[in-house]
């Protein structure tokens, strides 16, 4: 007795272990290995409480689940909600998939493994970067739908009700309702054959509502059948559940015998990591970008140094650390630098939006309000869903700089309803209402602004850089954005000129100018005397003589260089090459 | 000195028509049901500081209520519209919400007269009343529709913009179109022939664009680059008759300031201006506005359709001498009947003479003035925060500022209504941002009244709106475009135009 009871609660311990293991990695899963995506998510939406703004969620079909989703995005700025929010969903999903199957199924464990891997494959979508809450909102409302309707024991109301849920269903989740109109089709084809012309009714309606509605959504014709989902990829769970439930009408095998659909929808989600893997790369980009955004600089160059990763994002946020630490030409080589776009990031029609959303940080740093402001403007229409905290944010600060108190206000309240970043706000409102309280980043960016007005191009941004530092010389991020620009664009003279002009020697002459005026003053075969007005250091002349020794004796050849000058100046002019694109 | 104040009731409410009387007793009725009845603890000697500023506004008689609240820290509002014969009661804990009907029928029973607004407020425990203040109703009704486009202020944006519709007797707001329907698309220059939702053009710019015409609802889309013009067509304006478009070509840059309290700069560094015949589809050129000394730009029939109204600026070094940029406001005549022009070039204002650069020339559609943008340089009048409105007496030929509608920050674009007694214009002076439609009336002695700010039901909707009100452009009736249709001619060649020779 006492054995079978053991046996019986042991057997309780596995079943709740295999139970709660799957939630529980999913939730350690986005916890510790892909945070930022979901922190980033949060950041490109901007949930306000206000009727009008709740209103405009009617203007796209699913309303409905696009308002749950970014209702609950809003939860992503806080470490660990995001997590568990996807967990929640994932069991949610697991639950309701194994509901929907039981109606085609006769009741078996296997029916848990199975509804198990489209839950598991919807819970993988959320690794990327445009896959929203909404997406899981629609399938759960879906789902649910379906449940309730099967809840209806008789059939002749069911079959009135299914019309008037497709066209509201519509409304709530919008293509999502095909996949209602699937489960409702396959259960009359196997429950009541003869009805099928229900099914048809519901089919017409679904390719109707659609078309007809569109030209009120103003949306083309594959996102009206398809939204809020964004992209075919992401109704894989739902394309998995439905293989399963097809092949098992297909085959008559109403039973969880037919293993077959199992192994492919496990073959289809394998399939679909390998193909489309995590972008564990990317995640680190985003704790730069994130990190950057949280104020926390320092951790910004600790991952990136920890990171050495050769992508242009990455070197552009760690560039911005450098900068607030005065350490930009001390440190600029030791990291990637793609030329000067790691230093400004070209806004165009084909940057990608998370380049245009991140553009707008450097200017910010170097203290050029009007780009700044003009890249925020950008990031903020750019962002997917045309709603950024992040953006509104740094909009509201960049009108505090320029003393345009009322845009900086109008920012300010649409955050202080929010529910996360009205305390952000409140202390800003504060800071206008007390300018006794502003805090020394916006006093040192108020300090940096232009005395005097002259006109430049978006792109011009040397232009840009030289009015800093002239309206400013202790605008150091300026001065050494500048400096750096011309340097990594290998224009010598442009540096040397501006060098001249604007660079004092109250500060040590980082070791990055010291080699850069070494390869000026030698091709310029300068003297000892024109040498010594640039105070470089004789170690530093040393080195640039062995240098230009291996280089002649390896013929000009990088292979034959010592390794202790690959961070060096020389290395980069004589080797850095733009990639084509 | 405490004030009673609690349900209005009027002794000669009896006069009334029977179904206004059912109409204001129900809804007094319902709106009293819940309000709380009260003592003014205390009364202001001024008027309440309100958003929208609706004090002594003089507004249409068929507009959309004026739903308003005070700039103060309240827990409840209590307002009284009060007229000779009727009043509407209101109390809400956030803004004065206006119900629709009542509005009407007030509004309709006291056109030429004026409203009395009675605010109180609710402040911890006690009421708060201020100084009574008026709104006046002009007899003059106001165009039934408003369009315009909604467009992020980032100046190159095509990500997310629409033109919409917003009809001005509620508060109901349709999209003509959204560039999400074409995706990398960019849409801008919406223009209507007199008001008429029947005849209208617009750019569609991107890799299925084109500039669309509707013509009494027919559709077409143009290509309207040629290789004897400079551009695509640009800045519109229709000829009264329907049968001609002007339209500018413009070879337009644009670029940042960096001082701060300016923002940005959009300037050409060529321009011209031709007449687009719609049934020969043909572009009609003129040297006299196509000059390669002189940028001109903005363009717009006189409402006989014999004079076109344009800005010339004589060309300088761009951008560097961009300040000294300044265009006049000149007229050629033009012949509808051969589509021809006369010879001379008439400057009407010469505003180069006192520094100044006129924008958007708008003949009133009655003939009798010439409303117009005036800057410090430049045409791109939008982000100068000097730019103002003024009027031009096409009889006379005196300009004067329009003081009632002009801020410290930017007017500039209007239109006017079809019956020359309403203009909408863009103005920033909320935030220095955003742009916002603000509606005036000018009576037939050409006295401009104090400017109201386009109504919305939820009075935090300019709060929580990140796009600026482009274009705004006063329309009779609704434009209906047919959608699916729109979407087929854009993917097809489209209709070249030529020039003529």
């Amino acid at each position: 007795m006492k054995i079978t009871t053991l046996s019986i609660s042991n057997n309780k311990a596995i079943s709740a272990s295999l139970f709660l293991v799957p939630g529980l990695l999913i939730f350690l899963f986005y916890l510790f290995a892909f945070p930022y995506h979901l922190f980033l998510k949060e950041q490109i939406r901007l949930f306000v409480f206000s009727p009008d703004y709740l209103l405009s969620y009617l203007n796209k079909p699913a309303s409905l689940a696009v308002f749950i989703g970014d209702f609950l995005t809003q939860f992503f700025y806080l470490k660990g909600a995001g997590s568990l929010l996807i967990t929640t969903f994932f069991y949610i999903h697991w639950w309701l998939f194994y509901k929907v199957l039981k109606e085609f199924f006769s009741k078996n464990y296997l029916l848990l493994v199975i509804a198990f891997v489209p839950a598991l494959i919807e819970v993988l979508m959320h690794y990327h970067i445009d896959y929203s809450l909404a997406n899981s909102a629609s399938i759960t409302i879906g789902c649910l739908l379906y449940v309730a309707t099967t809840s209806i024991k008789k059939e002749t109301i069911k079959h009135f009700i299914v019309p008037f849920i497709i066209i509201i269903g519509y409304w709530a989740i919008g293509g999502m309702v095909v996949f209602y109109i699937f489960l409702t089709l396959i259960r009359s084809i196997r429950i009541q054959p003869f009805k099928l012309i229900y099914s048809l009714i519901h089919i017409v309606l679904f390719i109707a509502i659609p078309l007809l509605t569109r030209p009120y959504y103003l949306i083309p014709i594959k996102e009206a059948y398809l939204y809020p989902f964004n992209n075919f990829t992401y109704a894989l769970p739902l394309i998995t559940l439905s293989f399963v439930i097809v092949t098992s009408v297909l085959t008559k095998k109403f039973t969880p015998g037919s293993r077959f659909s199992l192994v492919v929808s496990i073959l289809v989600m394998f399939t679909f990591i390998l193909v489309d893997p995590p972008n564990f790369n990317r995640e680190k980009v985003l704790s730069l970008s994130c990190e950057g955004y949280f104020g926390r600089w320092d951790k910004v160059l600790n991952l990136s140094s920890s990171y050495k990763l050769n992508n242009k994002l990455a070197s552009y946020y760690t560039n911005i650390a450098l900068s607030k630490y005065e350490s930009l030409p001390e440190k600029l080589l030791e990291f990637y630098q793609p030329f000067t776009e790691s230093l400004f990031l070209p806004l165009g029609r084909n940057s990608g939006w998370l380049n245009i959303l991140s553009s707008n940080d450097a200017y910010y740093q170097i203290g050029d309000m009007n780009l700044t402001q003009h890249s925020a403007h950008l990031g903020l229409i750019f962002s997917p869903y045309n709603r950024s905290s992040r953006m509104v944010k740094r909009l509201a600060e960049t009108n505090m700089v320029i003393g345009e108190e009322e845009a900086a206000m109008k920012y300010l309240h649409m955050l202080e309803k929010t529910l996360f970043h009205h305390k952000w706000a409140q202390k800003r409102i504060d800071m206008i209402q007390n300018p006794e309280l502003l805090s020394n980043d916006i006093l040192e960016k108020q300090s940096f602004l232009p005395q005097s007005d002259t006109l430049r191009k978006g792109e011009d941004n040397v232009t840009g850089l030289r009015l800093l530092v002239e309206s400013n010389p202790k605008n150091r991020s300026a001065l050494d954005y500048l400096l750096c620009h011309h340097l990594l664009s290998k224009n010598l003279n442009s540096f040397k000129t501006d060098f001249e002009k604007y660079f004092r020697f109250n500060r040590q002459l980082p070791r990055l100018y010291g080699e850069a005026l070494l390869i000026i003053l030698y091709q310029q075969k300068a003297t000892k005397e024109e040498i010594s007005k640039f105070f470089i250091q004789s170690s530093l002349m040393n080195e640039f003589i062995k240098y230009t020794d291996e280089y002649s004796l390896a013929n000009g050849q990088r292979t034959g260089l010592s390794n202790r000058f690959k961070n060096s100046y020389w290395f980069y002019y004589h080797f850095a090459q733009q990639r084509q694109k | 000195m405490e004030t009673p104040i609690g349900i209005i009731c009027n002794s000669e409410i009896k006069t009334l028509e029977m179904k206004h009387l059912l109409i204001i007793i129900s809804t007094l009725v319902l709106l009293s049901a819940c309000n709380e009845t009260f003592k003014v603890k205390k009364t202001y000697s001024t008027v309440p500081d309100l958003f929208p500023d609706y004090i002594g506004v003089t507004i249409p008689c068929n507009i959309a209520p004026l739903n308003f609240k005070v700039n103060e820290d309240y827990s409840k509002i209590d307002v009284v519209l009060e007229t000779k014969n009727e009043s509407i009661h209101v109390q809400h804990n956030d803004f004065a919400n206006f119900p629709i009907d009542p509005w009407r029928e007030l509004l309709n029973a006291n056109k030429g007269d004026s409203i009395q607004v009675k605010v109180s407020i609710k402040k911890e425990n006690d009421w708060y009343a201020y100084q009574p203040f008026s709104i006046y109703v002009s007899d003059d009704a106001i165009d039934d529709y408003l369009a315009y486009r909604l467009i992020a202020p980032g100046y190159e944006v095509y990500s997310k913009m629409g033109i919409y519709q917003r009809s001005l007797q509620d508060f109901k707001q349709d999209a003509i179109y959204e560039n999400t329907l074409v995706q990398g698309s960019c849409v801008n220059c919406h223009s209507f022939r007199m008001g008429s939702a029947k005849d209208m053009s617009m750019h569609i710019r991107g890799k299925q664009g084109g500039t669309v015409l509707l013509t009494d609802n027919k559709m077409e889309v143009l290509k309207t680059k040629t290789v004897e013009t400079l551009s695509k067509f640009v800045y519109p304006y229709w000829h009264p008759s329907g049968n001609y478009m002007a339209y500018t070509l413009n070879d337009t840059h644009q670029v940042f300031h960096s001082s701060s309290n300016k923002r940005v700069e959009v300037f050409d560094n060529a321009s011209d201006v031709i007449v687009y015949d719609i049934a020969k589809n043909e572009i009609i050129k003129c040297d006299a506005l196509m000059s390669d000394s002189v940028f001109e730009t903005f363009p717009s029939f006189s409402p006989d359709g014999k004079t076109l109204y344009f800005c010339s600026a004589k060309t300088e070094i761009m951008p560097v001498e961009y300040t000294k940029v300044k265009y006049n406001l000149c007229s050629i005549s033009f012949d509808p009947q051969n589509g021809t022009f006369g010879t001379k070039v008439d400057t009407l204002f010469k505003a180069s003479n006192i520094g100044k650069s006129v924008t958007f020339p708008r003949p009133s559609p009655d003939g009798k003035y010439v409303m117009f943008t005036l800057v410090d340089y430049g045409n791109f009048s939008i982000w100068h925060k000097e730019a103002d409105l003024f009027l031009l007496d096409t009889e006379t030929n005196k300009v004067t500022a329009i003081d009632a509608a002009n801020s410290d920050d930017t007017e500039s674009y209007h239109s006017w209504s079809s019956d020359s007694r309403w203009f909408v214009f863009s103005s920033r002076r909320l935030n220095g941002l955003y742009t916002r439609p603000y509606i005036a009336h000018l009576n037939a002695d050409g006295i401009v009244g104090k400017p109201f700010l386009l109504p919305q039901k939820d009075i935090n909707h300019y709060d929580d709106l990140l796009f600026s009100y482009n274009i705004p452009e006063f329309i009779t009736e609704k434009v209906n475009i047919d959608i699916p249709k729109l979407e087929a001619q854009l993917k097809g060649e489209g209709k070249q135009v030529r020039v003529r020779n």
